[in-house]
């Protein structure tokens, strides 16, 4: 899921620590659509998605030469998207508690579906999108470390800022509430003929 | 939930076959031109820094050349003079 073998990850990393352009270009074009996409699924919206893109990419760019030699990119970028988004989501609910007119700044269920349920064709995905969106931040963004994104549960758990221990929890409790709202006692037949699983 | 289920979970699976998104390609390319100017600027101070060898050579050798150099100048001047006076 990374797509990258580690001797290449590290070979960036030292680029970035040194300062080169080109190594800046390669971790973007690797890592862009995923960021993006975990923003997206994570926020529930495409505007505040590409602000804090652009935000993580910033993060990196300040942050390149103090990376230490032997770090993985993909859960760095991951621990900034997901903080931006954290501190975006905080910043918008005290903005709530002020103004009740602002609340619209913060993608409420009723947002959902637009472009990503439109984007999904299929059907079985369209549900699990949707099923996705419903559920807690909290359970969203650990299904979609590990089963989106392919991080191992300890990296997941670093992203988080959680003990691998409170991580699995978690991911459990949010695999179960994922399979409750897709209906799985109905639907988790057709996922394994969906998925040959 | 051990590292092995993730793979073999039919849910965990399912989520892996969802399809990815991107920004759009203007977008893109916006954030990747102020990320680099940002990350070319950010080179800068660095590459002051590697100017610090020529700090170092005026600050520190080129004085203690130029005074390596008057001292055997002085050393020299005074052999000459014992020289003169025939010491």
């Amino acid at each position: 899921m990374t797509g990258m073998d580690r001797d290449t990850e590290l070979s960036l990393v030292e680029g970035l620590r040194s300062g080169d352009p080109a190594a800046f270009d390669a971790v973007y074009e690797a890592y862009r659509a995923r960021v993006f996409g975990f923003l997206l699924r994570l926020s529930r919206s495409r505007t505040v998605a590409e602000d804090l893109l652009d935000e993580t990419w910033l993060r990196l760019v300040s942050k390149a030469r103090s990376l230490r030699a032997d770090t993985r990119l993909g859960p760095w970028l991951f621990t900034v998207a997901r903080n931006l988004c954290w501190r975006h989501r905080r910043s918008c609910l005290m903005e709530e508690t002020r103004d009740p007119t602002t609340l619209a700044l913060w993608p409420s269920p009723e947002a959902w579906p637009s472009p990503l349920e439109i984007a999904a064709g299929d059907e079985l995905q369209r549900r699990i999108e949707r099923a996705l969106a419903e559920l807690r931040p909290q359970h969203r963004e650990v299904l979609l470390l590990v089963g989106v994104e392919g991080l191992t549960p300890s990296e997941a758990a670093v992203v988080c800022g959680l003990t691998p221990e409170a991580l699995r929890q978690r991911l459990a409790r949010a695999r179960a509430a994922l399979a409750e709202k897709i209906d799985l006692q109905r639907g988790g037949g057709a996922l394994k003929r969906s998925y040959g699983t | 939930m051990r590292p092995d289920d993730a793979q073999s979970d039919p849910v965990l699976a399912a989520l892996g076959q969802l399809r990815g998104y991107d920004v759009d390609q203007l977008r893109a390319h916006r954030i990747r031109v102020r990320c680099r100017a940002a990350f070319t600027a950010e080179r800068r101070p660095a590459d002051a820094a590697g100017t610090m060898d020529g700090t170092v050579w005026s600050r520190v050798v080129a004085p203690g050349l130029l005074g390596a150099w008057c001292a055997v100048y002085l050393v020299e001047v005074m052999h000459c003079a014992a020289a003169i006076y025939g010491l």
